[in-house]
């Protein structure tokens, strides 16, 4: 390795943006593997190859690294008809996977000048990819009973609650799909409290928003610059 | 920023407490692949053991990462360094540091000591060589006095590993 070089952001981000251009002119512009998980990039942080971006809203629960030594980027045909837009947004609330994934520990690394390394990072085939909330939500039940159920009987009763409180807030037993979906603020891991959007949308509680901008001044999910004004309520609507 | 030694030794707060807790639930649930939280008592620090990826430099390689968690976790980042002895590469120091932004300025409170690992064991897997950073003896001199790397004013390489 080379002499430490200084490390700005400001040229980082530029080095970013355009390279992040380039990246997309590579793939299948429907098919957002890495770019399209990252939060638009306007607010200039958007980099899959540097950890900063990459790692951030890492969920353990959903986070199958087995895949991280795959190293190639999915460029399934299957996705043109994906809203990218709803999938970026989807993507970035639910799939904390994909993001788990895409982790890239490369300091720093300029993604132009060492493609291969963040094609390296990407994961998941987009495939089996939650692509919106009904999915995901269908799925993870099923998946659970089974390993709970038939493989892994001695899980703990922890583990049972918990996934009783993922995917079904009301107890009747027979539901798969839950009636009431519960949001889960990625700061606290708890159910959202006071529901409340930053403007750039990325919803948590409003007392962890707030904690979060007073420390660093930027979203939590997105990085993206934030004052106190810059989030207010949401009242979500109950799914019946 | 936010972040001191000093921090990591007071109690957490209830809101780190439970934060934890989750954390740990979740853990157990679905640990991250290559990685094994050794249980105690002591939610303020895990001991983490990693094995080193297959096909990597690193393949079947044991090492133990040390994560304490500061009072106003997750809104500060944990401390994490490797303990003795530290893998072989040129982004950690002899001493167990890791130069990994993450873990400091870009920090984010929505990662989680999983993320954190996963981006630490990417890192050793993206390695090409095994080898110390290149000022490692001045660094880990300077931080004889058992100073955090949360105390370091990290420059972040911007080589190819
Ligand atoms: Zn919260
Ligand atoms: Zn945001």
């Amino acid at each position: 390795m080379s002499a430490w070089e200084p490390w700005r952001r400001s040229s980082r981000r530029q080095a970013r943006n355009g390279t992040g251009a380039k990246m997309v002119l590579n793939l299948d512009l429907n098919v957002p593997p890495v770019e399209s998980w990252l939060p638009e990039g306007a607010s200039g942080s958007a980099h899959p190859c540097v950890s900063q971006e990459a790692a951030v809203p890492v969920h353990p629960q959903r986070s199958t690294p087995t895949r991280e030594q795959q190293g190639v980027v999915p460029i399934p045909n299957n996705r043109l008809i994906i809203d990218v837009d709803a999938l970026d947004d989807e993507v970035e609330t639910w799939n904390w996977v994909s993001r788990n994934q895409s982790v890239m520990v490369v300091l720093d690394e300029d993604l132009e000048s060492n493609p291969i390394q963040s094609g390296f990072t990407i994961v998941e085939p987009a495939t089996t990819l939650p692509l919106n909330i009904h999915n995901k939500r269908e799925r993870i039940p099923i998946d659970r009973t089974i390993i709970n159920c038939d493989l892994y009987p001695d899980l703990g009763e922890e583990n049972d609650a918990k996934r009783r409180a993922i995917m079904k807030p009301d107890p009747e037993p027979e539901k798969v799909v839950p009636k009431e979906p519960t949001f889960t603020c990625p700061i606290c891991m708890s159910p959202l409290v006071e529901a409340s959007s930053t403007i750039c949308g990325h919803i948590f509680c409003q007392s962890c928003i707030k904690a979060s901008i007073k420390a660093q001044k930027k979203c939590p999910t997105c990085r993206r610059k934030l004052t106190m004004n810059n989030f207010h309520r949401v009242y979500l609507p109950t799914a019946n | 920023m936010t972040s001191s030694s000093a921090a990591s030794r007071k109690a957490l707060s209830k809101i780190a407490c439970n934060r934890l807790q989750k954390e740990l639930v979740e853990w157990e649930v679905n640990p991250p692949t290559g990685f094994k939280h050794k249980v105690t008592d002591n939610l303020q620090r895990w001991i983490i053991e990693v094995v080193g990826a297959p096909g990597t430099l690193y393949e079947s390689e044991k090492y133990q990462l040390q994560v304490d968690f500061p009072e106003h976790y997750p809104m500060e980042a944990p401390q994490v360094i490797f303990l003795h002895p530290a893998p072989l590469h040129p982004h950690i120091y002899s001493n167990g540091h890791i130069c990994l932004d993450i873990l400091y300025d870009s920090w984010s409170p929505a990662m989680t000591v999983s993320s954190v690992c996963i981006s630490i064991l990417s890192m050793l897997s993206s390695s090409t060589a095994k080898q110390r950073p290149a000022d490692n003896d001045r660094y880990v001199k300077n931080c004889r006095n058992g100073r955090s790397p949360k105390e370091t004013r990290w420059w972040f390489h911007d080589d190819k590993v």
